[in-house]
């Protein structure tokens, strides 16, 4: 059975992508990962995340792949032990020391895409050495992917959802020279994506790429074989990571289940969760020029998600407000298992007062909902 | 101290230098020669050389990369520089593990993560450019067989797209697959090169060791001509050369320094960490 892996910045993030759908969660701890700023995980996080994980069948892999300097390297044993005591799944990982003390100690490891890992003879390599998966350079095509995926023999991991970097995962300093900041070392300051002039061109550029969709490829990775779809995004919204991981989720299980799909329904349904605009990365072959963001603003602010469910008791719901929004808006609650629509008619706030109009973001209010919700659901304002 | 000289033109093998290292079409960020000329040029010269295969070598690539090491194998070639373990699988075949040299650019951080490949039993590895000169140090200490450039425009990006391409056709101009980067905010030159394996973007100073280079004894140093021209190269070889016969040449640096500017000494100095504090 295919994969669904979901990303997750902290331990809420990572009980609703369990909940939404996703069969396994990566999370970064406080030490030897990329993404330091939401790497949010301390040992006893990734314990409780762990055992919330294992109790509902799912499996949590933990990021430990930067590429350390020999100042980074003390701890690592301790580190690497800790998280095989706590039970984690697999690490991840890209430098060759994490890599053999992991398994030297019984870790499970994964071969992070920061390898840049793109043929069946450099899988051979670390596949002899032990390494358990493969996750996918982001620059290998569907018919690559294919054809890897049958000359080797282990477990590839494809991106399928989210950010992706415009070079070679790890091959780029750009950040390190512009700002001192490390980018192997989670300090990436995403210098692509600022503005450049090319010679004395007037146009002002972004390097960038758009993100990753690779929606309508889904059915393709699921008959090649690919072991696990991955979303990326660990400094995402509890709304993107519901949304998208549910979207995936319902995709697979109806493909797997009929041999059919809808994709268009399921490229609107990602939409819902964040207006920026993708492509389809390398999968098609070489990106041209419809993927580059260039100066196309890439983030507009998406008002949709108006609210997320803390209970519901004798016809309402408490909710934690997000966007605005009034009496009379089409509203629809979104859960791990349905999409139901209703109109938003009573809205109550903390003083028990009825109000027309809810302004203020994090503010907890009632709503009716005819119908019974469930913590954790997402209310989401429908937009024609 | 073996000065390595990766060439952009084949005059360029008869310079006072200790090896040449040729591009090819596996190669990034070079000149391409062909096997016929890397043949030529082995036998032209008495010197060790070396060629460059240090590309990302995708699926489909596999059987044209190991017929070209097929044939460089039968050659007297010094070594080969590589970066994908593709082709350390292939020369495993063709008994060339000792004549392999690890180049993956940014990735040799740790002096465990370059003993861990040297284990393998390759021949030499070279470290990662944003390496500061203290770990550099150190790493001639712990390992025995590394390679640092000591002299060239130093890369800091290696992506697979055609984004001058790319831009040029989003925008409608001329495609010129080569020229200069500059952020918004700051009054700095990256030059920039598209070619067949994707773009690659290079630090706007040129990289010096004149300082540096009586520490580097142990150390295998490279002068990267990429970018650079003829002239330059020739003139900075003489430098290099007389530094090695008297390190405190202060003669070498205020001649260099009255022909040209634009120096750097790249990340020597410059320590780059997780956040800015």
């Amino acid at each position: 059975m295919i994969e669904l892996l979901a990303p997750a910045g902290d331990l809420e993030k990572l009980k609703i992508a369990l909940l939404y759908g996703a069969d396994a969660v990566y999370i970064g701890g406080k030490e030897f990962s990329l993404r330091a700023r939401s790497s949010n995980f301390t040992l006893d996080d990734i314990e409780e995340a762990v055992s919330y994980a294992h109790n509902v069948g799912k499996r949590v892999y933990v990021t430990t792949n930067i590429l350390p300097h020999d100042e980074d390297l003390p701890g690592l044993d301790d580190y690497l032990k800790s998280l095989r005591n706590i039970g984690v799944d697999a690490v991840i990982c890209a430098s060759p020391t994490i890599i053999e003390h992991a398994i030297s100690i019984g870790l499970e490891v994964h071969l992070s895409t920061q390898a840049s890992t793109t043929n069946s003879k450099a899988i051979s390599f670390w596949s002899r050495r032990g390494v358990k998966r493969i996750v996918c350079a982001r620059e290998m095509t569907i018919p690559e992917i294919e054809k890897v995926n049958s000359e080797s023999n282990i477990d590839l991991e494809v991106f399928i959802h989210g950010g992706m970097c415009v070079s070679y995962s790890g091959r780029c300093t750009l950040s390190n020279y512009m700002t001192d900041r490390d980018a192997n070392r989670g300090g990436c300051a995403h210098s692509c994506r600022w503005n450049y002039q090319f010679n004395d061109n007037s146009d002002i550029f972004s390097m960038s790429s758009k993100d990753l969709n690779a929606c309508h490829f889904v059915p393709k990775l699921i008959d090649i074989g690919v072991h696990s779809l991955k979303i990326e995004g660990r400094m995402k919204s509890v709304y993107y990571i519901a949304t998208v991981v549910n979207t995936y989720r319902r995709l697979i299980d109806e493909y797997i289940e009929t041999g059919e799909v809808n994709l268009d329904y399921y490229y609107k349904e990602l939409q819902k969760a964040e207006n920026r605009l993708t492509a389809t990365g390398f999968l098609e072959g070489e990106p041209d020029s419809t993927a580059h963001l260039y100066n196309m603003r890439s983030e507009k602010p998406i008002q949709n998600f108006i609210g997320y469910v803390l209970d519901y008791a004798d016809g309402y719901a408490t909710i934690e407000e997000r966007n605005k929004f009034q009496v009379g808006d089409k509203a629809e609650v979104f859960s791990p298992t349905e999409i139901r629509e209703f109109v938003i008619k009573e809205i109550i706030d903390s003083n028990n007062e009825f109000i027309d109009v809810a302004r203020h973001p994090k503010e907890v209010l009632r709503l009716k909902i005819p119908f019974e919700v469930k913590r954790h659901s997402i209310i989401r304002k429908v937009v024609k | 101290m073996e000065i390595i000289l990766s060439v952009s033109n084949l005059n360029q093998v008869g310079l006072d230098v200790d090896s040449f290292l040729l591009g090819t079409v596996f190669g990034v960020r070079n000149e391409v020669f062909s096997l016929e000329e890397i043949a030529k040029t082995i036998e032209k010269t008495d010197k060790p050389v070396y060629v460059n295969m240090d590309k990302i070598i995708h699926e489909d690539e596999l059987e044209s990369c190991e017929k070209f090491i097929n044939e460089l194998s039968k050659l007297d070639i010094a070594g080969i520089y590589y970066s994908d373990m593709a082709v350390y699988e292939i020369a495993k075949l063709y008994n060339l593990l000792d004549k392999l040299v690890l180049n993956q650019h940014t990735l040799i951080t740790s002096t465990d993560d370059c003993r861990f490949y040297l284990d393998l039993g390759i021949r030499r590895v070279c470290l990662a450019r944003e390496l500061t000169f203290e770990e550099i140090i150190e790493f001639k200490k712990q390992c025995s067989d590394i390679e640092i450039i000591i002299h060239g425009y130093l890369n800091m990006f290696y992506s697979k797209r055609k984004t001058l391409t790319n831009y040029s056709n989003n925008y409608k101009l001329d495609n010129e697959k080569k020229g200069y980067l500059r952020e918004e905010i700051r009054d700095e030159f990256y030059p920039v090169v598209e070619d067949s394996t994707g773009t690659h973007i290079f630090q706007d100073k040129i990289l010096n060791s004149f300082n540096e280079l009586e520490n580097f004894s142990d150390i295998s140093c490279r002068i990267d001509s990429f970018l650079l021209d003829s002239k330059y190269v020739e003139y900075v070889v003489d430098i290099y050369n007389e530094l090695r016969k008297d390190f405190n040449s202060e003669n070498a640096l205020r001649k260099y320094k009255e022909k040209y500017s634009n120096l750097s000494s790249g990340f020597y100095y410059k320590k780059s960490t997780y956040m800015k504090k």
